[in-house]
């Protein structure tokens, strides 16, 4: 609950510019200037392929080295683990790293190797919590360096977050290659920032899944409409919104506030939806769940705040809503809030 | 005035001591917008051009041959052509009709001048190469320059050389794949295309093949002598590419001479309001947007024909456009394209035509039945429609009379047809006393709420068909349309099953008083039990100064708007509207509620930023029809709340509505709608009619109008004898 901005609030934090944009990073070597030191590296290669992780001292996006992943084609894994690294439970970090790759797939689509990256909270003993994961990197090869970047909230039990990057091969893969360099966890300032521009987009006027969702009559929009998800009637399947594909969007900090609707709030707690802010190029900026317990009223709209940061050549961005199918659940808008948009000196600052 | 502006006043701050009634969240404030309104201005005045004449029609275009003549005193003179191909030869173009004109050899030689830099773009290197290729678009432009130069010592044979590498490189291969196929605006423009580029280039690449697509979309139009698609924007488009087409096919003779040309010309005379507008519809820019377009399209006929009505029909779109189009160089297709067309009409229309009236007021106008294919049919093909020999309905169109001040009114009635909406039955168009009162929105406001007809949405998710109205559906299907003209009124109806997904069927009935006023009914029946919050919806501009629980005053304002495509779109153009208001008025029902929905927020520009519903929200019965009825009562500017508290509603339930209005001219209106087969009794009056007006003043009727029945009892005395017999006129007949 407590990670949701409630737009109440909002008025109170007019802190846009005076906080700390871009911490240190709390992520050790990451930009394997001392090599692979703290990294733990993790190879299967059952046929003696080759498979291998090493540093690479001719290629470097930032200093003069970066992590390599090789796979020289059929049945093998490589890990890259970074070292135990301390965060703050219920607070924001942000991600950023930079990746390019060779081989692996002419089309885009998956032709035998697999590259991803997992996030894993643990507790003050070390032992795993629930948290948001990572994400799987591009199936085609990536020539240049492609930046990277995502925020996340620490679990409120967490104390310690280790980064993988793991990369497979079955025996159709051919051979791959992956470069790993400056990755950087950095602590991210709660609170939300200025307006400086807002979008309100109905989701009642089409950008929803129509053939599982309803445009209904909601007396309690602006609109007089919303769009529901009723277990009467559907299935979970598709999106409950999505699809706007915001493509003028500036590079900045941002927040999406996704105005919700439960029908009922069962006694034992249930993920209700999922969300996240999808982009073309980079995967998801930001995501999560929303459950039943984030509500405070039932058939009362209510307003979830979520921040993202947004880099450039993201091409678009696509605030989603995904419905578990447990309970009613209406939406009538999501809103995107601008709280910054970079300067070029920004810009150095996230991506450098 | 004054005196209505003082008593508006104090209404409208009676009005906002009242306490607020408790609303939806998504209703406004009556108050608020009220004080929102844009007031009438004292006085509007309005110049005429009557009697127009065909001068008229150059003098209007005048400002673009001038500014033709001054961008040639400029930019001829340049070392370099200006870095943009349709720049140069729409200058062309305007130049060498400047000398078809005058016959003054100065504006050839600025055509070919212009010509030359068009050329040069083709083959001299350019810094700046985002505008110099040429375009298919130019290649008709290029083929009449060179008809009007003709023998003109300035069009030298180099000159005919470079129009012809100019076509040679827009249109380097015929582009196989791209084409399409059908009656409509874009394969027209393709067609004409090619027609133009194989008489410039007989030898052009792939001329087989742009011969043979020009013929096929010639061959399939010239079946049926229709065109699929039911949008007054583009099928204004596609009437300039077929009036080009015939001029370079040489086949004016035979065209004009057949009776299917004829019949789709009359259809769309009949959409001409009598004040001088064509109402836009479906995928359209906005109000009146091709205005200059039809008094071309309608000079054309009236002189082939030698048929006053079409004279009648240009004479009046031009008077109301001319002189109300608020600034005539504000948007190229409201100024520059509107007055390229009154070129056309300038030079085809014959002032000897005397203008006449059409020849009905009440009438339904029909077309060939459209088919839309599935959609992978459609791609495969490249032809989204077939059209079939047999006719299918169109529009309901209600006059009173051809006297421009006269009340007018046009319902959608038209089922498959390109770029078209499955709207039915939205009323696309009210107006009196030249006064826009009701309109539709433009090509990208897509919801139902958007759109003059009734809301119908559940609460709860119920797996309705939600498919958009823009793609092919299954929604809202016509299942029957009818018009009969019964002398003082007419009486219109439309079944429409699937209503906006749901299993509901909606009966929409019309009673149309000629210069009085309009009933809409509105009856739904759903096939299953369902929470439904539905409601009679019209768009509006402005409200107040007064209302009451179940109406409210309307207007549009001083200035109709017509915007750009979209959201908070830039207003390109605005007509000047003349003042008058109007009351809709909704019989009151225990369930129902005045709602008024402002989207200003969202939405800055858009024409009609009020949502006026009535609504109730009620458990629906399957198969137990529920009905709601509304009044349209136009009148002077000012309170309506006289004209309110004279509507007597005596009977009113989902088959059988009584009741009475006053007008704007203190007549009496009886209205019934009777849908019970039996007889009634009520107020005084006793009839078997399924539908009756009787129009009395100070107990003396002054019209009867009566349909599917047999008597009227009123006052004592049978008055059935009164009624004229009911018209059913459709356009065109057979």
């Amino acid at each position: 609950m407590n990670r949701y901005l409630l737009i109440a609030s909002f008025a109170l934090v007019l802190t846009a510019g005076a906080y700390a944009q871009f911490a240190e990073s709390v992520l050790p070597n990451g930009s394997f200037e001392e090599g692979l030191a703290g990294w733990t590296l993790s190879v299967t290669d059952a046929q003696g392929l080759g498979a291998k992780i090493t540093e690479d001292p001719a290629q470097a996006k930032h200093g003069a080295r970066s992590a390599q992943l090789d796979l020289p084609g059929g049945p093998s894994t490589a890990s890259l683990a970074s070292p135990l690294t301390p965060v703050e439970g219920g607070k924001d970090y942000l991600l950023t790293f930079y990746f390019r790759s060779e081989g692996f797939s002419d089309t885009n689509l998956f032709a035998g190797v697999n590259l991803q990256f997992t996030l894993t909270w643990l507790n003050g003993e070390k032992k795993p919590v629930p948290g948001p994961g990572g994400a799987g990197l591009a199936y085609g090869a990536v020539p240049d360096w492609r930046f990277m970047c995502k925020l996340y909230h620490a679990p409120a039990e967490a104390a310690f977050m280790a980064l993988s990057y793991r990369m497979s091969c079955d025996e159709k893969g051919r051979p791959s290659s992956a470069w790993f360099d400056r990755v950087q966890l950095r602590p991210w300032p709660g609170g939300a920032g200025e307006a400086l521009n807002t979008w309100v987009y109905r989701v009642s006027e089409g950008t929803f899944n129509r053939n599982v969702y309803r445009r209904v009559a909601d007396d309690d929009t602006p609109t007089g409409f919303a769009v529901i998800a009723n277990p009467e009637f559907m299935t979970n399947s598709g999106y409950l919104a999505g699809g706007l594909y915001l493509r003028t969007l500036v590079p900045g900090q941002y927040r999406a506030i996704f105005r919700l609707k439960a029908g009922e709030l069962p006694a034992e707690p249930q993920t209700l939806l999922s969300w996240d802010l999808n982009t073309a190029s980079m995967g998801k900026l930001n995501a999560g769940t929303i459950s039943t317990a984030d509500f405070r009223q039932a058939g009362v709209y209510q307003d979830f705040s979520v921040r993202f940061v947004l880099p450039p050549d993201a091409q678009f961005v696509d605030p989603r809503v995904a419905w578990s199918g447990a309970v009613t659940t209406s939406v009538d808008t999501i809103t995107i809030v601008q709280e910054k948009e970079y300067t070029p000196e920004d810009l150095k600052a996230l991506m450098d | 005035m004054k005196k209505l502006t003082t008593l508006a006043l104090i209404l409208l701050v009676a009005a906002a001591l009242l306490p607020r009634p408790a609303m939806a969240e998504y209703a406004a404030d009556p108050r608020a917008e009220i004080a929102k309104a844009e007031p009438w201005p004292a006085e509007i005045t309005i110049p005429s051009s009557v009697p127009v004449t065909k001068d008229m029609y150059l003098q209007t275009a005048q400002v673009f041959l001038d500014d033709a003549k001054a961008k040639a005193a400029h930019y001829l003179q340049q070392p370099q052509p200006y870095p943009n191909m349709s720049f140069n030869i729409d200058n062309a173009s305007w130049l060498a009709r400047e000398f078809k004109q005058t016959g003054e050899e100065q504006y050839a030689q600025m055509s070919a001048g212009f010509l030359e830099h068009a050329h040069r773009l083709l083959v001299e290197p350019q810094t700046d190469i985002r505008n110099t290729a040429p375009s298919w678009l130019n290649v008709v432009e290029l083929y009449f320059i060179e008809q009007w130069l003709g023998q003109s010592p300035a069009y030298t044979d180099q000159h005919r050389q470079w129009a012809r590498a100019i076509c040679r490189g827009a249109c380097p291969s015929f582009g196989s794949g791209t084409e399409e196929y059908g009656a409509f605006n874009r394969s027209f423009h393709r067609a004409i295309t090619g027609e133009a580029l194989l008489k410039m280039v007989p030898d052009v690449n792939e001329a087989d093949k742009w011969r043979e697509y020009k013929e096929q979309v010639w061959d399939y139009w010239w079946q049926f002598r229709d065109q699929d698609e039911s949008t007054d924007h583009y099928t204004a488009l596609w009437f300039q590419y077929l009036l080009e087409w015939i001029q370079m096919r040489g086949n004016e003779q035979e065209f004009w001479a057949d009776p299917g040309i004829k019949k789709v010309w009359e259809r769309y005379l009949y959409q001409v309001f009598p004040m001088g507008v064509f109402p836009h519809y479906s995928d359209s820019t906005g109000f009146n947007v091709s205005w200059g377009h039809w008094i071309w399209i309608f000079e054309a006929a009236a002189t082939h024909w030698q048929d006053g009505r079409y004279k009648w029909a240009a004479h009046r779109l031009y008077d109301y456009g001319a002189n109300r189009i608020e600034k005539l160089t504000s948007w190229s297709y409201t100024g520059e394209e509107a007055g390229w067309s009154m070129l056309n009409a300038y030079e085809v229309a014959d002032d000897a035509v005397v203008e006449k009236p059409r020849e009905f007021d009440i009438l339904m106008t029909m077309r060939h039945k459209g088919v839309q294919r599935p959609e992978a049919e459609s791609r495969a093909t490249r032809q989204s429609f077939d059209l079939q020999p047999e006719m299918a309905t169109d529009k309901l169109i209600f006059y009173s009379g051809s006297d421009p001040d006269g009340l007018s009114l046009m319902v959608d009635a038209v089922g498959d047809a390109g770029h078209s909406h499955a709207r039915r039955p939205h009323v696309i168009a009210l107006a009196d006393h030249q006064s826009v009162l009701l309109m539709s929105l433009g090509y990208m406001e897509r919801n139902p709420e958007h759109h003059n007809i009734p809301l119908l949405a559940d609460y709860e998710g119920f797996p309705y068909d939600n498919t958009p109205y823009y793609t092919k559906n299954n929604n809202n299907l016509l299942q029957e349309a009818n018009v009969v003209d019964l002398g003082a009124a007419g009486y219109g109806r439309e079944v429409v099953a699937n209503y906006q997904g749901y299993p509901a069927t909606l009966l929409r009935e019309i009673v149309f008083i000629k210069n009085a006023g309009v009933v809409v009914k509105d009856t739904v029946t759903m096939a299953t039990d369902l929470r439904m919050r539905w409601s009679p919806l019209w768009r509006v501009r402005n409200v107040g100064p007064d209302y009451g629980t179940n109406w409210i005053n309307t207007y549009l304002g001083e200035w109709v708007p017509l915007r750009g495509l979209g959201v908070n779109a830039p207003v390109l153009t605005r007509f000047r509207n003349s003042p008058r208001d109007l009351l809709i008025y909704f019989l009151p029902d225990p369930e129902g509620k005045l709602e008024l929905v402002d989207e200003r927020e969202t939405d800055t520009t858009i024409p009609l930023p009020i949502r006026v519903q009535y609504t109730l929200r009620e458990d629906l019965k399957a198969n137990q029809p529920v009905a709601s009825v509304s009044v349209f009562i136009p009148h002077g500017p000012g309170p309506a709340a006289p004209l309110a508290q004279g509507v007597r509603v005596l009977v009113n339930d989902p088959l059988r509505t009584v009741l009475e209005f006053p007008d704007a001219d203190g007549t009496k209106n009886l209205v019934v709608l009777n849908g019970t087969g039996a007889a009634l009794t009520a107020g005084g009056l006793t009839t078997d009619a399924q539908v009756a007006c009787i129009r009395h003043v100070a107990g003396k009727v002054s019209a009867v109008a009566m349909y599917g029945g047999k008597s009227i009892m009123f006052a004592g005395t049978e008055i059935a004898k009164q009624a004229p017999a009911a018209q059913e006129n459709r356009v065109p007949a057979g």
